[in-house]
């Protein structure tokens, strides 16, 4: 275990050295300012799930990027020479991403709620929000895993850009007036709706499940490709 | 029984040890195409314990293809592979790691390191107990001419110092088969002589140069990969009794004095 923290506790200084670290951060943040800054443009709900999924689909388009990088450069060889299992390299990145997402999304969420709901009391909509917020997050894992299989796969550019494009076509699928809860951008859909969903929590819980559910496939097709890659 | 590195010593001294001529690196019918060009087309290599093995190729990237094979970065497409007694499947990742190391032409590590971080780190990754991690850091820092710049990025100090953190890294854990691809290139050839006569008569080396003359004084035996399998695998004093000089081409006229 100790191992794996000091390999998350490196792509973590490796994403802060190389500037990447805070623009993940603060796109999320940025994210949640939205929502008041363009309240006269768009009903703000929609406002924040829009910018929140191209936040999340650029924070995956970087883990993608980064965990391609590694690779591309020999450091994904340099551990595995040190005896890391590769399956670590990829977990690493996503624990470290995600990490970083969870983070982010907190702050963002709060923000948002303060200029979305300032009108309720958290007792009235604090609980179906969080659970809103639990499918966006699960969302967020998703096309995290999604990146890091294309990271293992191909340059990172290319990882990047086709990160880039794939998240933010599965988040934002999630808007879908049809069939959105059963997608594994549901979340962002539960939250442009909000607070007008029929039955929040339940909504919430399938679209987390089926997120879920993608990410857990996407991780295991992205841990058995890099097993067979050369590095 | 097989006999590897890790036998006891008392076993390994004896003379028993010594006729059952115990192997570092097996490979048998190793098999592994790149783009279509069969690089490795069957390779059998029988490398003894302690042997300091010249690896020469033609095409080139077989040897170094064979190396990243043997160091698990790359997989055979058939074949058995056996590294100080066992198979990778076997040893695991770690248990891999703990008995091969591999140094490659690019020294991979993340440039925003210190060598004293890189070590650490290596260190660490490897298992090493914390309260015996300065010791180590120390002693190889010194070792391989680092001490000076321990604290400096790598990135600022230059290719030859990243080569030599990336040997020390290598021989942090002890290896016992230690693996060589074009090491070193970036220091001047009094250096790279000094740090590559590695000592250790259980450690088994192989190197892959493109350049065997640079070699001279650190190997014992070499091997000449041709069109992916083995053509000749001799002591180097067969060399230099047909007077032939330790280049491809001194190799490659030996091979064709010598029937298949």
């Amino acid at each position: 275990m100790s191992r794996f923290v000091a390999l998350v506790g490196v792509d973590l200084r490796e994403l802060w050295i190389s500037f990447r670290l805070l623009p993940m951060l603060g796109v999320l943040l940025l994210s949640g300012l939205l929502p008041a800054m363009l309240a006269t443009v768009a009903p703000p709900p929609l406002t924040y799930a829009v910018a929140l999924a191209m936040a999340m689909a650029l924070i995956s388009a970087i883990a993608g990027f980064s965990l391609a990088a590694e690779r591309r450069r020999g450091r994904a060889a340099w551990f595995t020479l040190r005896g890391m299992p590769r399956s670590a390299l990829v977990l690493a990145w996503l624990a470290s991403s995600a990490w970083l997402l969870l983070l982010g999304l907190i702050v963002s969420a709060l923000f948002a709620w303060l200029s979305l709901f300032g009108d309720y009391t958290a007792g009235q909509l604090g609980v179906p929000y969080g659970a809103a917020l639990v499918a966006v997050g699960a969302a967020g894992l998703a096309t995290l895993s999604g990146s890091l299989l294309i990271g293992a796969l191909l340059t990172p550019r290319l990882a990047a850009a086709l990160s880039l494009l794939l998240s933010g076509g599965v988040l934002l699928a999630g808007l879908a007036p049809i069939g959105a809860p059963w997608l594994p951008g549901g979340g962002i859909g539960l939250l442009a709706q909000f607070p007008t969903i029929a039955r929040p929590l339940a909504s919430a819980a399938q679209s987390a499940g089926v997120a879920l559910l993608t990410a857990a496939l996407l991780l295991t097709a992205a841990l058995g490709l890099l097993q067979r890659a050369d590095l | 029984m097989d006999v590897t590195t890790s036998t006891p010593d008392a076993l390994w001294a004896s003379r028993t040890a010594g006729r059952l001529r115990p192997a570092a690196v097996e490979c048998r019918g190793v098999r592994r195409s790149v783009a279509g060009q069969p690089l490795l087309a069957g390779v059998d290599l029988v490398v003894p314990v302690g042997a300091r093995l010249l690896l020469v190729s033609r095409p080139d990237a077989s040897a170094s293809l064979l190396l990243r094979i043997l160091s698990g970065l790359a997989t055979a497409q058939s074949g058995v592979i056996r590294l100080a007694g066992l198979s990778l499947p076997d040893a695991g990742p770690r248990g891999w790691g703990r008995r091969v190391a591999y140094v490659g032409p690019n020294a991979d590590s993340y440039p925003w390191l210190s060598p004293r971080e890189a070590l650490e780190l290596a260190a660490r990754l490897g298992g090493v107990e914390t309260s015996d991690r300065a010791r180590l850091v120390d002693a190889s820092l010194e070792q391989h001419g680092l001490s000076g710049v321990a604290e400096r990025p790598i990135r600022r100090s230059g290719a030859a110092v990243a080569q030599r953190v990336a040997l020390a890294v290598a021989l942090l854990g002890e290896p016992e088969v230690l693996l060589l691809d074009e090491p070193l290139r970036a220091l001047d050839a009094e250096d790279r002589d000094r740090l590559l006569r590695l000592p250790g008569p259980r450690r088994t080396v192989l190197i892959a140069s493109r350049y065997p003359a640079s070699e001279r004084g650190l190997v014992d035996r070499f091997v000449l990969l041709l069109d992916g399998r083995v053509r000749l695998h001799l002591p180097i004093s067969k060399l230099e009794a047909q007077a032939l000089p330790l280049t491809l081409q001194g190799i490659q006229a030996l091979a064709q004095r010598r029937p298949e």
